[in-house]
């Protein structure tokens, strides 16, 4: 039986703006068809085509996409609907000790937490590898897409045949009512000004940047010596540990962080070895030391760009 | 002809699934993640501390690894099985309440542990990067010795305690 999510489907009427749907495959290498081997992505590609027939919205199409791609395209309000296909798996939660959930992309990016942010103007987003439902589901229990009022998430909790579930989600998005004008959400939050200077000879991959388990944003892959900042906001502290930011990246391009805020006037230190060494593989944990109380009044902000 | 077309459908199935390489079933663990989680066990003490003896073992699901678990830890036997590193990673979580209940565990030290998780999953990970198969238990735990320097007894202890519950369930 079909699982997928229903988070809510508003009743509405016209689409004010250009959309677009986009494809997102992020699955490398060749599969076999009987003997013959052929590009993945292609096949994945031609089903989808072939079932998008009669949907008269452009398609977009990214191959080999990465988590840059996916977190764009999640806060893109020019998108109406998503599908994402990729490898994935989830995991039972029954002891404290557990293999990790992951969603993963063709540069090993484990991006599932850059669905916990998803632009309130999309309107259906398929996550399509093995056993997404159940990430997908902890999100929306989590309140990640409160402000989502006309989304509808499609995930399976099994492992699936992703040409057949292309077929399925597509089928699905035919059926949607229109669309209704999204709304643009304020949130309350304190801000913070992280930024990454790229140290690397070769450049610096996209990194995702946490507050212990929410996702907060991702700074893109860029080049030698770029400066990239970003201004994010955190909801009020009620101890330290609430302010512990984690750099995830792929590869071992964290480069040279900083972070700086008005509200908190102590410290964030990077968790470190006695020779000050940042402790971490592909990963830095930066910890915040001083008052908790903010020292400044707290903003209202847009999380997401709108129209 | 139902059977036939119910074998080339299967067939169909298989070859258009989604390819094995990171397409996974159940628990699995790489043997250097034994290694490492059996590296804290034994500076714990703990009953699990012979899984830092098992050397190369893989598990396809949480019960052949606490059988695993609990052979090596009763009988200190060598496992040999192949591993997948494309698995989601083997990480410590926030525990809750009933978890911390039913494994024994103080409330204070289920905060403690919890709000340090994500430190003690970063020593882990470092751990793990270092260690080969032929790195002597020795000095896993002595990566470990080092590590937990960083960390509080409580997060040490509780991370100890759900180890050897993974070991003591199938007891």
């Amino acid at each position: 039986m079909i699982q997928f999510l229903i988070l809510s489907v508003l009743f509405t009427t016209q689409v004010f703006a250009e959309k677009q749907v986009t494809l997102l495959v992020s699955v490398s290498g060749n599969s076999r068809v009987l003997f013959q081997t052929k590009d993945t992505t292609k096949r994945l590609v031609d089903q989808f085509r072939r079932h998008y027939k009669g949907i008269t919205l452009p398609l977009k199409i990214i191959g080999n996409a990465n988590q840059e791609d996916l977190h764009r395209e999640l806060m893109n309000s020019e998108n109406e609907a998503i599908f994402w296909v990729s490898h994935a798996n989830s995991f039972n939660k029954d002891d404290a000790l557990g293999n990790e959930d992951t969603i993963i992309d063709t540069d090993g990016n484990n991006v599932k937490d850059v669905f916990q942010k998803i632009h309130p103007s999309l309107r259906f987003v398929a996550v399509l590898g093995c056993r997404t439902a159940p990430i997908m589901d902890e999100f929306k229990q989590r309140g990640y897409y409160k402000e989502n009022d006309q989304l509808l998430i499609y995930a399976r909790a099994k492992k699936i045949n992703g040409k057949k579930e292309i077929k399925n989600a597509i089928n699905i998005f035919k059926k949607l009512p229109s669309s209704k004008p999204s709304f643009c959400p304020q949130r309350e939050g304190y801000s913070l000004t992280i930024s990454r200077k790229i140290d690397h000879k070769q450049g610096g991959s996209s990194i995702k940047i946490m507050n212990r388990d929410k996702f907060l944003g991702l700074f893109p892959s860029g080049a030698p010596g770029e400066i990239q900042e970003m201004n994010l906001y955190v909801p009020q502290p009620k101890n330290v540990h609430d302010l512990k930011l984690i750099i995830d990246s792929v590869s071992d391009s964290l480069d040279q962080i900083t972070i700086q805020s008005e509200a908190f006037s102590g410290e964030w230190k990077v968790f470190s070895d006695a020779n000050g060494r940042p402790l971490g593989v592909n990963q830095r944990i930066y910890r915040y030391s001083g008052p908790v109380a903010p020292t400044t009044s707290s903003e209202f902000y847009p999380p997401y760009q709108c129209e | 002809m139902k059977s036939i077309l119910s074998a080339l459908l299967s067939v169909s199935i298989f070859f258009t699934t989604m390819p094995q390489a990171q397409a996974l079933v159940g628990v699995i663990i790489s043997n250097k993640t034994v290694k490492t989680i059996g590296g804290l066990s034994t500076l714990a003490g703990a009953s699990g501390m012979a899984l830092g003896f098992l050397g190369t073992v893989s598990f396809g699901n949480s019960i052949t690894f606490l059988a695993f678990s609990l052979f090596g830890a009763t009988t200190g036997l060598i496992g040999l099985v192949i591993l997948d590193e494309k698995s989601g990673e083997l990480k410590f979580s926030q525990l809750s309440l009933e978890q911390a209940q039913k494994l024994g565990i103080d409330q204070d030290d289920a905060q403690i542990f919890n709000n340090e998780v994500e430190e003690l999953n970063l020593l882990k990970d470092e751990i793990e990067a270092k260690i080969t198969d032929n790195t002597l238990n020795e000095e896993v735990v002595d990566h470990w010795r080092e590590g937990l320097k960083y960390l509080s007894p409580e997060t040490f202890s509780v991370a100890a305690k759900i180890i050897d519950s993974m070991v003591q369930i199938k007891k």
